[in-house]
């Protein structure tokens, strides 16, 4: 494990990894990044959850009843091994046995915990790696930006004006660490208890709004759904619950089919663009 | 829809000129850009343009990310400034 270096880049194997991070606490962070990793996972991809929250890790209680398995190797570097849950590679800080974290907490800031179980869990060859992201722009998610080399993020907003405003201020703090945004989710967008009958439960269109403002795609809006709560405290999030779960987990694939194609452009995409500098044209007068 | 940028073209050794989907093109000094960059690191630590001038400094390539932004890898191994669509159509106002 590196302690010396001050910038942790993506772990060897891992081709890209995603911050979902939000302005408010509460917005459905954990739950989007869950619900994401188990549909890039269905989409073929290979995929990763890490819950980065290390103050208040909830992918844990999501995922009751797992644990990392450690080993020390010879120069006493400690390699976790994360369970595998619905075909998703799955670690929290909140999976560790109180001896476990003594032996991976070097020092006593949690972004520093959070990267080392970042670098100490032996991933694999993943396409991505979700993050599950301490809430705002306080220190640790700041520092964790400025590490994060090579993440990118993902924005979660309800529609309420607070909650986007201060997600205003996590995308401010992203792109002046020069982070890319692969898009923005809006969550409990609407309930829709039957057909053709929707309400707006927390305003509406303020993901949306958002997205337009700073140019960004907006990857989903993601409907309210009373199951989501039974679920999260039923710990199995990454299983698919039938009733108006299903329409959470359409929602939440459209939205990684989203996120994609808005950081895996296709050639054919007139919206990518590229060009090779040449060194030998003229200089201008 | 948002204005986006349609096409990057290099003008000579110095200069990228950016099509807009609106129609208007942007001029843009690349050592100006490099100066500029909106890292954390060099907003922090300002480059200095007479080093970059003397060390030649320029781009070897530029990509887009995402539909809202380019990434310029420069010539001295900097490549974290994301240079949004939003910033660069500043320069048309000046
Ligand atoms: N689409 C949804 N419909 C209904 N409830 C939802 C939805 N998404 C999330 N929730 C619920 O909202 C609450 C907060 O969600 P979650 O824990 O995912 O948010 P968070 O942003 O990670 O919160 P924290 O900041 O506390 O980590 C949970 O009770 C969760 O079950
Ligand atoms: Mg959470
Ligand atoms: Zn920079």
């Amino acid at each position: 494990m590196n302690t010396s270096s001050s910038t942790f880049s993506i772990p060897q194997g891992v081709t890209a990894m995603v911050a979902v991070a939000s302005g408010k606490g509460g917005v459905g962070k954990s739950t989007t990044a869950a619900c994401l990793a188990r549909e890039l996972h269905g989409l073929g991809k290979a995929t990763g959850l890490l819950d980065v929250d290390i103050l208040g890790p909830s992918i844990s209680t999501m995922t009751s009843a797992y644990t990392l398995t450690s080993q020390k190797d010879t120069d006493n570097a400690v390699t976790l091994t994360p369970p595998i849950i619905e075909g998703v590679k799955v670690a929290s800080a909140g999976m560790l046995q109180a001896s476990h974290k003594a032996s991976i907490l070097r020092g006593p800031m949690a972004s520093r915990f959070a990267l080392e179980l970042l670098s100490s869990v032996s991933w694999g060859k993943l396409d991505y790696l979700i993050l599950d992201y301490p809430p705002g722009t306080g220190d640790i998610p700041l520092s964790l930006a400025q590490h994060l080399t090579n993440a990118y993020a993902c924005i979660v907003t309800t529609p309420q004006r607070l909650a986007y405003q201060e997600a205003e201020k996590t995308i401010d703090m992203f792109q002046q660490l020069s982070v890319p945004i692969a898009g923005i989710i809006e969550t409990m967008s609407y309930f829709e208890p039957k057909p053709d009958e929707r309400y707006y439960l927390f305003g509406k269109d303020g993901g949306k709004h958002l997205a337009q403002k700073y140019s960004l795609p907006l990857l989903g809006q993601i409907p309210f759904a009373i199951s989501c709560q039974k679920i999260a405290d039923g710990g199995m999030i990454l299983k698919n619950q039938g009733g108006d779960h299903l329409e959470v987990v359409q929602a939440y694939r459209q939205a990684s089919e989203n996120m994609i194609s808005s950081m895996e452009p296709s050639e054919h995409d007139p919206s990518s663009l590229s060009l090779k500098w040449s060194a030998s044209l003229s200089t201008p007068p | 829809m948002m204005i986006q940028a349609l096409s990057l073209k290099q003008l000579n050794s110095l200069t990228l000129v950016i099509a807009w989907s609106d129609g208007k093109h942007t001029h843009h000094d690349v050592r100006e850009l490099r100066r500029a960059c909106p890292c954390a690191l060099c907003q922090k630590y300002p480059p200095n343009i007479h080093h970059l001038i003397a060390r030649k400094v320029q781009p070897v390539d530029i990509s887009s990310i995402g539909r809202y932004a380019l990434r310029i890898t420069f010539s001295d191994g900097h490549r974290s400034g994301i240079y949004t669509y939003e910033s660069l159509r500043k320069s048309l106002m000046t």
